[in-house]
């Protein structure tokens, strides 16, 4: 069974004009440890894709799966706890919040966690914030970082949870090419020690980083390519 | 890290929003703990006033006498049937159920004496009580201190040449004069004032008064009631109230209060209006922010409770602040509109109560930008998703 399922996945966005089709069915099957690239144009359907997946947007139809979780079968809020338990998200601007220090921002996933200590969620997210390289920065306030290291605690922030899947959205679109570079080897680190990604991005310079890159055209997969033998082994 | 260190750091690191918030609930508390504290530090004064006016209810022996007087001119009166007042019996108001409203009670013994060739009307008072309700009373020399003593009235002083520390023979008796009443411009000008234990020995009316005066202010109750307690505690006595002081007096501050709350609720209103316009700009404003919170696993109740935790903070800080602003405002106002030196009335429950007023109208008027935070659709909020 492949980590992610997803099949005949539709959306249709309903506005004041015509019907949108974001997505026409996808079809897709990706396996644990996987670094999968979601690339396209502009209105490809990358964004809702990535949203649906992050169990943040209903599809009109079709069936996803995480882990064997039907995610649009979770009832109430158990979709928001899927989300804090097996999700990892890292956006495209960041969106740290700015009223809060980076060691703050990072914490922020494991703060309606109940059962774990104060302490305990500082001790994991500087054990975290270390791992990118910002163990020295955790006081400051995201308005005091740099764009490189804002992307860094978004990170840390998607880790902390230790997440089984991390979504990111255009995490470089708004880094200079050494930066980008820097968080790319950061997430091919991390995809190495068996972490699954799935990351949207525009850039084909990206494509390199990936095991699999996914196309998509007008709300349709126009390309899967699996790059064998320079990542890693592919699982599929 | 908990909610509410989200909710505080938010409050904490975003002053201008912080100052905004507050100072629109802090005007609405801070203007009703005003009105309130003034409102009953008027009360207090009015009350007070009412007091020193003197006596608002008069007890007399019952009698079916006919009055005949016209003009300011008295012809006497054809008595029917007259009955005495006992002392004792003057003890058993203090059992009627407004006793605590009453202030004083100060039984007098009249009757006419001769000092060597005059007439005088000689008037027997407990001192403590007549000198506290008589406030506008001014002595020269002292009030009276002995049973020997006597305080005489301006008019009686200059018809009879008394001067302090003169001796006056009283139906055998000597008495010496401590005070003179200085010029009153009313019936006390010309009266004799001994102790009243020495007048009723003096005048052979031991155990018996003339009349009683009662001092007694009732704020929430009207005074007909406590004319009509004493009357059943005494049912041979008439009792009558001055009723028109006590009913004006009443009125205007029933009015002024009124008047008060009707004010305080506007106010309120509008207090509430800017933190629930405030509050709904900042969840526009933040609505990203929420999105963020919602990706991150965080429930629709939590996203709530965070708004409501800040409007709590906010709420608190209001309150506190719009007591102490109001009561400061109610120091600064007071002496602008009492000629007297006003007394600031510092009520512990008014100050419990306006944090409560405060938390209620904040979490009130964040109630609904609170739901409407926890129902953004998150990838709405996100959009860069």
């Amino acid at each position: 069974m492949a980590f992610i399922e997803i099949a005949e996945m539709k959306k249709t966005f309903h506005g004041d004009g015509e019907p949108v089709k974001a997505l026409q069915g996808i079809d897709l099957e990706v396996a644990e440890g996987t670094f999968l690239g979601v690339m396209g144009p502009s209105g490809s359907g990358k964004s809702t894709f990535l949203s649906i997946l992050g169990g943040l947007c209903h599809p009109s139809s079709g069936r996803i799966a995480i882990d064997g979780i039907e995610l649009y079968s979770l009832g109430g809020e158990r979709l928001a706890d899927f989300r804090r338990e097996y999700l990892g998200f890292v956006f495209q601007s960041f969106n740290l919040v700015p009223y809060l220090t980076a060691l703050e921002n990072v914490m922020l996933p494991l703060a309606v966690k109940k059962r774990m200590s104060t302490a305990h969620k500082r001790d994991e997210a500087r054990q975290v914030l270390d791992r990118v390289g910002l163990g020295k920065r955790c006081g400051h306030l995201p308005s005091q970082l740099s764009g490189g290291e804002q992307e860094r605690v978004a990170i840390a922030r998607a880790l902390v949870n230790r997440p089984p899947l991390i979504l990111a959205d255009e995490p470089t679109g708004s880094l200079d090419t050494v930066t980008a570079t820097e968080i790319m080897q950061l997430f091919r680190g991390l995809n190495e020690e068996g972490q699954t990604l799935v990351m949207v991005t525009h850039n084909p310079e990206n494509r390199d980083w990936f095991h699999r890159t996914v196309m998509l055209r007008d709300g349709l997969v126009s390309d899967d390519c699996r790059q064998r033998g320079k990542m890693q082994e592919e699982v599929i | 890290m908990k909610l509410h260190t989200i909710a505080f750091n938010n409050l904490r690191r975003r002053k201008a929003r912080l100052t905004f918030l507050v100072a629109g609930l802090l005007i609405g508390i801070a203007t009703v703990v005003t009105i309130l504290s003034l409102t009953s530090s008027l009360t207090m004064e009015a009350e007070h006033k009412l007091d020193s006016f003197g006596a608002n209810i008069l007890i007399t022996p019952r009698s079916d006498d006919l009055s005949l007087s016209y003009g300011g001119i008295s012809l006497g009166a054809v008595s029917v049937d007259a009955r005495e007042l006992r002392q004792q019996d003057l003890n058993r108001i203090f059992d009627i159920p407004n006793a605590g409203n009453i202030a004083a009670v100060a039984p007098k013994v009249l009757g006419a004496v001769e000092v060597g060739t005059a007439r005088v009307l000689l008037m027997g008072v407990n001192a403590a009580h007549e000198f506290h309700i008589k406030r506008w009373w001014s002595v020269e020399g002292r009030p009276l201190a002995a049973e020997d003593e006597l305080v005489a009235g301006s008019g009686v002083a200059r018809a009879l040449g008394l001067g302090l520390g003169d001796q006056v023979a009283l139906e055998g008796r000597t008495f010496t004069v401590t005070g003179i009443l200085r010029e009153t411009g009313s019936q006390d000008d010309h009266l004799l004032i001994g102790s009243l234990p020495a007048v009723q020995r003096l005048l052979g009316k031991e155990g018996v008064v003339s009349l009683a005066e009662v001092v007694a202010f009732c704020g929430d109750c009207p005074v007909e009631d406590m004319v009509n307690q004493i009357s059943s505690v005494l049912p041979g006595a008439k009792v009558s109230a001055i009723q028109q002081v006590v009913k004006t007096r009443m009125h205007a501050l029933e009015q002024f209060r009124t008047f008060s709350l009707g004010v305080a609720a506007v106010v309120l209103l509008v207090g509430a209006l800017v933190v629930f316009v405030t509050m709904m700009g900042s969840v526009n404003e933040r609505t990203r922010e929420i999105g963020v919170f919602r990706a991150l696993g965080f429930r629709r109740s939590h996203v709530m409770r965070l708004i409501l935790m800040e409007a709590a903070g906010v709420s608190l800080l209001a309150g506190i602040l719009g007591f102490v602003g109001g009561m400061g405002l109610t120091r600064l106002i007071l002496p602008f509109l009492t000629q007297d030196h006003p007394h600031l009335v510092w009520d512990p429950m008014l100050g419990v109560g306006s944090i409560f007023l405060a938390l209620l109208m904040g979490i009130l008027a964040s109630l609904y930008p609170a739901m409407r935070a926890s129902r953004l659709d998150p990838s709405d909020a996100l959009r860069a998703l």
